[in-house]
């Protein structure tokens, strides 16, 4: 036996394919959560943790992909305890640019500012919720699979988020591209 | 923004990741390094005797909860002063056959403990009780614990320890079995392997260290280092 020895060739394959259909969805999952700087640290982690446990890797995409995520997920809380392991699971969202030359309807960039804002008055756990449906395309049972709940759980969880981003969005003042306005309150789980 | 679908829409334009397919140049090379360095490293059970994660999450998941009911029930000597036996946490949880290897520290004081059959028994002595945590330096490994005990499967050993910054595989070669692969969780390290040659006698005319001839470790960045047997031992 030797140090150097590494998986067999099927066992390589395997991983191979699994990293070339699953890096970009992991890199930006990671990157909606961390600062940039450590986003591709936590995806060799997690990576690492796939090539040291690859029989218990789905072998379906899909459900590969979200048990990849939900390791990225725990490699991102690992370091934070109590309080801060709550504002860990915070998702960030996009700052909405209201100079953007791609965006050239009023009302769309309005509307787009008001949702920045909105998102950042959610709790962590709804921006969660929200982040893997919409953005990481997972459905219900994998998303819920990532959160270690359940299915109708995580439908719940879902369907009171967008109600408090609706809610927070429709309450904002009357969007001025210039202007912040930052209630204090957060929505609830 | 009435309906789902509008809010739906309206929030993937604010997603606020970078990364996209195809992947910059830059980006690409830094995947494909990652990828490289990953399959160097050995897999579990494809070549080196590699403790592994346990498929049932839910026996480690028992295992830790034996282990950590059996330190509660631990009588401490006197001699060894107050400790508070309840901030002995499982760290780390291995699988090798029927026996479930769960590694249990305070941050200084440490303790292995062995499951089989559901039946939880603590190995080796508290060490490091009252000590100042070690600082392991960068890339570096440093061992804190040992313990020899019988199982279903023999005798088996066992170290555990500290890994410093950017290490993400340590490879022990054991005089008994070889290259064996440690797990490392959270910058702790903790290995075992089956050792059919211990006895009292050997045991009593061994040094420190004479269960290891060297410590290879990889780190984050893909280079792979000896660490010398004294290093591990912190002498």
């Amino acid at each position: 036996m030797d140090i150097h020895d590494t998986g067999p060739p099927d066992l390589e394959r395997r991983f191979r394919d699994l990293f070339a259909s699953t890096y970009v969805d992991l890199l930006r999952f990671v990157e909606r959560r961390v600062h940039p700087s450590h986003a591709e640290d936590i995806v060799a982690d997690a990576y690492l943790v796939a090539w040291r446990r690859l029989a218990e890797v789905p072998t379906d995409h899909d459900d590969a992909r979200a048990w990849l995520v939900g390791v990225a997920r725990r490699t991102v809380m690992s370091g934070v305890r109590g309080e801060q392991r709550r504002a860990a699971l915070a998702v960030r969202v996009a700052e909405a640019d209201a100079t953007s030359a791609a965006v050239i309807d009023a009302d769309l960039v309005v509307r787009r500012l008001d949702l920045a804002r909105a998102w950042k008055q959610l709790s962590a756990v709804h921006q969660e919720a929200l982040a893997l449906a919409i953005w990481d395309g997972l459905d219900s049972p994998r998303a819920a699979a990532v959160l270690g709940i359940s299915p109708v759980a995580y439908r719940l969880r879902l369907s009171r988020g967008r109600r408090a981003l609706r809610a927070f969005a429709e309450r904002l003042p009357t969007a001025d591209p210039a202007t912040s306005v930052v209630p204090s309150t957060r929505s609830t789980p | 923004m009435t309906t789902t679908t509008d809010l739906s829409d309206l929030l993937r334009t604010l997603d606020p990741a970078r990364t996209s397919a195809p992947l910059d140049p830059a980006v690409g090379a830094r995947a494909q390094a990652l990828l490289d360095r990953t399959l160097a490293l050995p897999v579990s059970g494809a070549g080196t005797p590699s403790p592994r994660r346990g498929r049932s999450p839910r026996r480690l998941v028992a295992a830790e909860r034996s282990c950590a009911a059996e330190v509660r029930s631990m009588r401490v000597p006197d001699e060894m002063g107050p400790v508070d036996l309840s901030r002995m946490m499982p760290v780390l949880s291995d699988v090798r056959g029927p026996v479930v290897l769960v590694y249990l520290t305070d941050g200084v004081s440490e303790l292995s403990c062995y499951v089989e059959d559901g039946q939880a028994g603590l190995a080796g002595s508290m060490t490091n009780v009252g000590a100042r945590p070690t600082v392991v330096p960068r890339g570096s490994v440093r061992c804190s614990g040992g313990s020899i005990t019988r199982t279903g499967i023999g005798m088996v050993r066992a170290v555990t320890g500290t890994v410093g910054d950017g290490v993400v595989s340590v490879v022990l070669d054991t005089v008994a079995q070889g290259p064996v692969t440690a797990t490392v969780v959270d910058r702790h390290f903790a290995a075992w392997w089956p050792d059919e040659h211990v006895t009292d006698a050997a045991e009593d005319r061994a040094g420190p260290g004479d269960e290891l001839r060297g410590v290879t470790v990889t780190l984050r960045d893909g280079s792979v280092r000896d660490v010398p047997v004294e290093t591990l031992l912190g002498q």
